[in-house]
């Protein structure tokens, strides 16, 4: 359900420290910081393993403020960003970057939009001063726009319409949240993207794009003192504007009660079972939780050496896949989703049945110092290759865009080392007897009547 | 070269070879004392290693109607190996952040190993253990077969696989290795774990290993490390003799029907192998026609008509086949008019690019080959890849200039007489929008 849970982890488990050894820099990412007087801040992160640089711009702006009825309208936007009259920034970003063979692209989720260009290292000038040019307005023409529309409704088909689970998120979402824009597809309704107007975006474009709405994240083969003269020369001109408060609707109280969502497809044969539970996020609770947490999921859900895996799919052999996943770096209310494939012998009510015994299993036996201490080791113990990859910096972006300090990702080890099995026990507890709950599958559709219509 | 003094074995291809990286790494073959070729990255930066190693197991070397071993073999190597159970051995990898995967396509066994360079004894120890004595439990057996059992129905499914499966069989003679596939989960339940012992025990042999590593080690260390690691393979593997496919020499369009309302579109031209003196030439033409955002497909298909989200093409080599391939998913109701205008590009294409197009895309593939090079994996995964396109350690320093040499001329002289647009084969699975007279469904 939480399509960006893959993504979420990866980002988690580069927030990091490593204690190396020279020629290295010893300790953490080393991130250095500085802030324009336009409000941009930079955060340069050196690595000088290969003869490559990144530029990552973070806007602090997604998917969950679009306007009412504009679903999707952040995501357009973020297409139109790439288009714009011949000369213009815009338009030639994609020309230019390609012909230096750099790598480019740009994604939108719910909190956060980002833009990206990683490229020799000679190349970063070229990158900076486009992505600064870009910044100063959008320039999509109108006929540019509308033909967007239609590349985006094919995005749209290919991400969810073509594919079962995909639609299936898509309307959970929708039922298990009654307000908080998490309700809402990222890229939007089909009805309300076909309305969507280059009027509309550039009124998004001018409220929330302004400079002391992003982090920019330097990573590479680049010195603080390049990157102080390059963002001044090229970003420094880019007039600060007054931003408006992020204000969302929020999650009313939670009620005592079962949501259930059964869908039949045509393209599904191996069916899928998916359960929720409200679930605490970082906002929400203002941090308490973040890292216990990223425990608890490791725990529980970490493939096959989790709880989950080795009671469902090892052990009791009920299940063929078996996922946990607890988006805590949300804004707004968050959930811990489990997604099952039973195996081609287990009836549906059966897995059901299964996964609520593992769960009280695991209240009851598998929070123990073994397996908490276990879980953090499996966390930290791949740290160093943050060093071993040139860009890895780049989550660091990720972190300070959601809120967090670059203290919070520089001491990411400790945070997690510091985890006490009460606190996890208490969150797990918290979670699993959370009262409003999702639950459904996801099955193949019977087959028609013989003689019947299509 | 600095270290040759240092090699109890001969060096092979000694060439030592700056990769674009501010620390410089040298990239040599070397030969281990058993007799086993690989290419190593010497590189100090940071204490890990990387290592990619593969076999000749891929599926077109599986039985004929036990097609399924192939893909299961790689997944049955990760569970467990020696004395170490499924949850064990994970529980040791994490725990030392040791990562061992592997996968497998029609061709290959790939497997990957990345570690800190202080649990490289245990790493090296756990990567012998899969190679040699993958436990075979019944238990983990029939779990991979289950899972292999429910991702394949919903595979079966999608207009992907339609698409892909219609396409092979019009590419490939009956009978041949390539034309197999996994296409009902009938086939899969009666496979048993000796059937993949068997396949493994026939194909991960030293008589077709490839590997590529990257790491802060010293040459000496390296060449004992691969000892270590293989000497208990068997010598020679027993493989089948897989002949090399020529192209269909007539153009076909194909169609099967799926339930998603988005149809996806596959088209297939003759390619050309590594080893063709034109392939360079090709390689800028597919650059041209369907690499990046710039290119035909995108400018022609998405961005001036927005009939799709991507239109690409790109080269693809297997063993025995080689072709230039297209794809891209649209509406049911625009699919056909995104592949007329994508035929119309490969027409476009043998009437010559221009002198912007060739300079595009020289710059592209010499501008992005250091962003091959930024992680230990990285490096390891393309010296492994190298090796199983054929080539020597100075093909490296070669590349740019083989690249820069080609001319205007040259490339559309070739492209006149390469570019088959009369060839296409084109696959549809969509909707039945698309059902128009002319084109049978096939069932």
């Amino acid at each position: 359900m939480t399509l960006w849970g893959k993504k979420l982890k990866a980002v988690l488990f580069g927030l990091c420290l490593w204690g190396g050894t020279p020629p290295l820099e010893a300790g953490l990412y080393n991130p250095q910081t500085f802030t324009l007087a336009n409000g941009l801040k930079v955060v340069v992160i050196e690595n000088h393993r290969a003869n490559v640089v990144g530029q990552f711009l973070w806007f602090k702006v997604g998917a969950n403020d679009d306007p009412t009825g504009k679903s999707g309208l952040a995501h357009y936007l973020e297409h139109l960003r790439f288009k714009g009259p011949k000369g213009t920034a815009s338009a030639e970003i994609t020309r230019l970057i390609e012909e230096v063979g750099g790598l480019q692209n740009a994604s939108t989720s719910h909190d956060f939009t980002n833009y990206y260009q990683i490229v020799a290292t000679p190349h970063l000038e070229l990158v900076m001063k486009l992505e600064a040019e870009r910044m100063r307005d959008l320039q999509c023409l109108p006929e540019q726009a509308k033909t967007e529309l239609n590349v985006i409704l094919e995005e749209r088909r290919m991400r969810i319409d073509n594919d079962p689970l995909g639609r299936y998120s898509e309307v959970a979402n929708s039922l298990y949240y009654r307000a908080a824009p998490r309700r809402l597809p990222m890229i939007g309704w089909p009805h309300e993207i076909k309305a969507l107007t280059l009027d509309d975006a550039r009124a998004f474009y001018r409220t929330w794009y302004a400079p002391g709405n992003a982090v920019l994240v330097l990573v590479g083969d680049i010195t603080l003192d390049k990157a102080k003269e390059l963002a001044k020369k090229h970003y420094g001109a880019v007039p600060a504007r007054p931003l408006p408060t992020r204000n969302r609707l929020k999650e009313p109280f939670d009620v005592d009660g079962h949501i259930r969502f059964d869908m039949p497809a045509e393209d599904i044969q191996a069916p899928y079972f998916i359960s929720s539970y409200r679930a605490p996020s970082y906002e929400e609770e203002k941090g308490r939780f973040l890292y216990a947490a990223q425990v608890f999921e490791t725990m529980l859900s970490s493939s096959p050496t989790g709880f989950l895996y080795q009671e469902l799919v090892e052990k009791e052999k009920v299940a063929t896949f078996a996922s946990a996943n607890y988006d805590v770096m949300a804004i707004g209310p968050t959930e811990l989703c489990f997604i099952l494939q039973p195996t081609p012998k287990t009836p549906l009510p059966q897995l059901e049945a299964a996964l609520e015994k593992t769960l009280t299993l695991f209240l009851e036996k598998g929070m123990t110092q073994q397996n908490l201490d276990r879980a953090k080791a499996r966390m930290i113990s791949t740290l160093i290759f943050t060093k071993d990859s040139a860009l890895s910096g780049n989550n660091v972006g990720y972190s300070l865009i959601m809120g967090l300090s670059l203290d919070d990702v520089e001491n990411w080890e400790d945070n997690i080392k510091a985890v006490t099995l009460d606190q996890v026990k208490e969150l797990a507890h918290l979670v699993l007897s959370s009262k409003m709950r999702f639950t459904g599958s996801l099955v193949a559709k019977a087959p028609m009547p013989k003689g019947a219509s299509s | 070269m600095t270290f040759k003094k240092f090699l109890t074995a001969m060096v092979m291809a000694c060439c030592a070879w700056s990769t674009p990286s501010a620390a410089q790494v040298s990239v040599a073959a070397l030969t281990s004392g058993s007799g086993i070729t690989f290419w190593f990255a010497e590189d100090h930066s940071v204490p890990v290693l990387s290592l990619v190693m593969s076999f000749r197991a891929g599926s077109a070397e599986a039985p004929a109607e036990k097609v399924a071993v192939a893909s299961m073999l790689p997944d049955i190597l990760l569970e467990g190996a020696g004395d170490l159970d499924t949850k064990a051995f994970h529980e040791r990898l994490q725990t030392l952040g040791i990562t061992i995967s592997a996968g497998s396509d029609d061709d290959r066994l790939t497997i990957l190993m990345r570690t800190p360079l202080t649990q490289l004894s245990e790493a090296t120890k756990l990567l012998h253990l899969v190679l040699t004595q993958p436990r075979f439990d019944e238990d983990a057996f029939e779990r991979v077969k289950a899972a292999l059992i429910q991702s394949t129905e919903n595979i079966l499914q999608t207009p992907d696989w339609k698409a892909a499966d219609a396409l092979g069989t019009a590419l490939y003679p009956k009978g041949h290795p390539y034309a197999a596939g996994i296409r009902s989960v009938e086939e899969l339940r009666p496979l048993n774990s000796r059937d993949v012992k068997h396949f493994m025990k026939d194909h991960m042999a030293k008589d077709d290993l490839k590997i590529g590593i990257c790491g802060d080690l010293t040459p000496e260390a390296v060449l004992q490390l691969v000892d270590t690691l293989t000497k208990d393979l068997p010598e020679k593997g027993s493989y089948k003799k897989v002949e090399d496919v020529s192209f269909p020499a007539k153009g076909q369009d194909l169609f099967t029907l799926s339930t998603q309302p988005q149809s996806v579109v596959l088209f297939s031209h003759p390619g050309l192998r590594y080893d063709h003196p034109d392939y360079i030439k090709l390689v800028l033409l597919s650059y041209a026609l369907g690499g990046g955002f710039e290119s035909y497909l995108m400018q022609e298909v998405r961005e001036k008509r927005g009939l799709a989200y991507g239109a690409n093409a790109g080269l693809h080599v297997m063993a025995h086949s080689a072709t230039l391939s297209a794809s891209l998913q649209s509406d049911g109701k625009t699919a056909d008019e995104a592949i007329t205008v994508t035929k119309g590009q490969f027409e476009r294409l043998k009437k010559g690019i221009t002198q912007a197009d060739l300079e595009r895309a020289k710059n592209y593939l010499i501008g992005s080959f250091p962003l091959q090079f930024t992680s230990s994996s990285d490096i390891a995964s393309v010296l492994h890849t190298y090796q199983v396109q054929g080539r020597t350690p100075d093909y490296l320093q070669k590349r740019e200039g083989l690249i820069n040499r080609v001319t205007l001329a040259e490339i559309n002289a070739f492209a006149e007489h390469f570019i088959r647009p009369d060839l296409l084969i084109t696959s549809v699975s969509g909707s039945k929008h698309q059902l128009t007279p002319q084109k049978k469904e096939k069932p």
